[in-house]
């Protein structure tokens, strides 16, 4: 029985739209979590505390609260809703660009948390250094810093990319629950358990904690390993 | 000749905390000099205005003619082709000795970005540890590395921010008299900051004591030593203790050891108070002086030793002795006045 449902496209199809929204979400997260992230490591702005507030609010916010905002920005009519629908033609709620928008900003903190860490330890001696040896801003930030933050990347990354897999509430409030566009496998995984079909629910249950736990160890363990190499100045 | 860098009346501030002063030099092409103080007197920030990391709020910072900062101006560090050593290093953790020190060369071909490495690890004597990472230096070889990574874009002066304060005692003696030859050998203009004197006399050759901001006195390691210019300056260099005195004329000072005479005149009215600065070197030891005195505490320097005396009048005065001359404490030892310098200062 297990060999047919493994076959069956309605368990294949939700599998692949999460991770193509964990993918483009993590990606996208990536580019505008880092120059978010550095900005937030080097500023002594005023704004520094509202804004890191902002971006940690999705880890204690219901993602119920998120995704009715989200849902009436998305309308037609909103905010977001409005310009999208006169760009593209199409309704940005209930549609998988509407999920990447969604999921960005609930995984937001996994992505920046872990990068502004990483930038906040490198030190400001070898961001100096580098210019007096005249390297341009961009230069200090490629050539010291990232390399300096990789295992913050990889982190970033893999924890980005595991959250929004793991998403539910948010998709449930603005995807629709579509099945082969916005449905993926946690509300597969929910509409299985409320039709009794435990067997499917337990072969995408089992899927996703493997998938966790493996994630999780392997974040655990590069950081370790990494954490042999020297990020200091001496 | 015209300066190199010129520092007009500059002032830096944190917040509210006015850190620097009216501070002024000149710097002359291929000069060493030092900017000496303990810590917090602002001389790690005048470096850091220089280098262009800090604004000034007030004067200015001339380079080659061209002013680099101002009030509301701060050219970008990146852009000023000044070479800094800092105190911890800051060597690149993730690059190897080569690709540190080839790090400024990146405007240059391949060939010769090579070719200056090799030479430049070949000035600061560390060849054919171009492969290995910081991590698997001493400190005395990051050091250097931190030095040829410095020298190697011919910076126009390289800036040294207490570059030897990491290294043990030994070391830093070493090293401060070697980054003094290659420096003069490489014809760079140098400017250290300290806060050990011993560092400063090694390389400079003018020597700015920074106190509260300021810059007290600008002068080359014996004068701040024998004719210093204030009170702070005289307890800061060298040791010694102050003697209250009286002025007889303008070169002749009553103290509990004697009239002394001195080198130069103060214009003072005759009988005015004046504590006389006394050097160790002062006192000398002369077992057939009538003058005695009893040793109380004694510091030994190898070939010297340091005695704590106590006069007959109960003033304590300090005196260097060479080292066969070995007296327990509590005898009494013979000493003589001898006061090349007469520095005093009216209460």
């Amino acid at each position: 029985m297990p060999s047919a449902m493994l076959d069956n496209p309605f368990v294949w199809t939700p599998v692949w739209i999460t991770l193509r929204l964990a993918a483009v979400t993590s990606l996208g997260l990536l580019l505008i979590g880092t120059p978010l992230a550095w900005w937030l490591a080097r500023t002594a702005s005023r704004l520094k505390t509202p804004i890191e507030a902002l971006v940690a609010l999705p880890l204690v916010l219901p993602p119920t609260v998120l995704g009715f905002y989200l849902l009436l920005a998305f309308a037609p009519q909103g905010i977001l809703g409005a310009p999208w629908l006169a760009l593209s033609g199409h309704s940005l709620a209930f549609s998988f660009s509407g999920l990447v928008i969604g999921s960005m900003l609930y995984s937001l903190p996994f992505v920046v948390q872990p990068l502004q860490n990483a930038f906040e330890a490198v030190s400001t001696n070898l961001l100096d250094a580098a210019s007096t040896l005249g390297a341009t801003p961009a230069r200090r930030f490629f050539a010291v810093a990232v390399p300096l933050s990789t295992r913050g990347f990889i982190t970033a990354l893999t924890l980005g990319f595991a959250h929004t897999v793991g998403e539910f509430g948010v998709v449930l409030m603005i995807g629709g629950n579509i099945p082969g566009q916005t449905q993926v496998l946690s509300i597969t995984i929910y509409d299985h358990v409320e039709s009794l079909e435990y067997g499917q629910a337990h072969l995408l249950s089992i899927g996703l904690l493997i998938f966790s736990f493996v994630t999780l160890s392997l974040v655990y363990s590069l950081n370790r390993r990494w954490r042999l190499v020297p990020s200091g100045g001496r | 000749m015209s300066d190199l860098l010129e520092l007009k009346n500059i002032e830096c501030r944190y917040q509210q905390h006015v850190a620097v002063q009216d501070v002024s030099m000149h710097v002359k092409q291929g000069a060493l000099i030092c900017l000496l103080g303990p810590s917090g007197c602002g001389k790690t920030t005048v470096l850091r205005a220089i280098a262009g990391f800090e604004p000034v709020l007030n004067g200015e910072i001339i380079l080659n003619g061209v002013t680099i900062s101002r009030p509301g101006y701060t050219l970008a560090p990146e852009q000023r082709h000044l070479g800094m050593v800092f105190q911890d290093y800051a060597l690149f953790p993730h690059m190897d000795v080569n690709a540190n020190i080839a790090f400024g060369l990146r405007n240059l071909p391949a060939g010769s970005r090579k070719e200056i490495t090799a030479r430049m690890l070949e000035v600061v004597g560390l060849q054919g540890l171009g492969g290995r990472y910081p991590h698997e230096l001493s400190g005395g070889q990051q050091q250097r590395v931190a030095l040829a990574r410095a020298l190697a874009p011919r910076p126009a002066i390289i800036l040294m921010d207490e570059p030897f304060s990491n290294l043990d005692v030994d070391m830093r003696e070493r090293l401060s008299l070697e980054v003094r030859d290659i420096l003069k050998s490489q014809g760079t203009t140098g400017i250290l900051v300290t806060h050990d004197q011993h560092e400063a006399f090694a390389l400079g050759d003018q020597i700015g004591v920074m106190h509260e901001g300021r810059i007290l006195q600008w002068d080359t390691p014996y004068n701040l030593y024998h004719e210093p210019a204030s009170r702070f300056v005289a307890d800061f260099i060298g040791q010694g203790i102050f003697l209250r005195g009286t002025l007889l004329t303008p070169d002749t000072v009553q103290t509990e050891i004697g009239v002394i005479k001195g080198n130069r005149a103060y214009d003072w009215p005759s009988g005015a108070q004046v504590d006389l600065l006394v050097r160790p070197d002062d006192i000398v030891h002369d077992d057939a002086a009538p003058m005695r005195a009893e040793v109380i505490q004694k510091a030994f320097k190898g070939a010297e030793i340091m005695y704590t005396l106590r006069l007959p009048t109960g003033s304590k005065v300090l005196s260097m002795f060479p080292s066969h001359h070995n007296h327990a404490i509590g005898e009494q030892v013979g000493i003589k006045i001898e006061v090349d310098h007469m520095v005093a200062f009216r209460c």
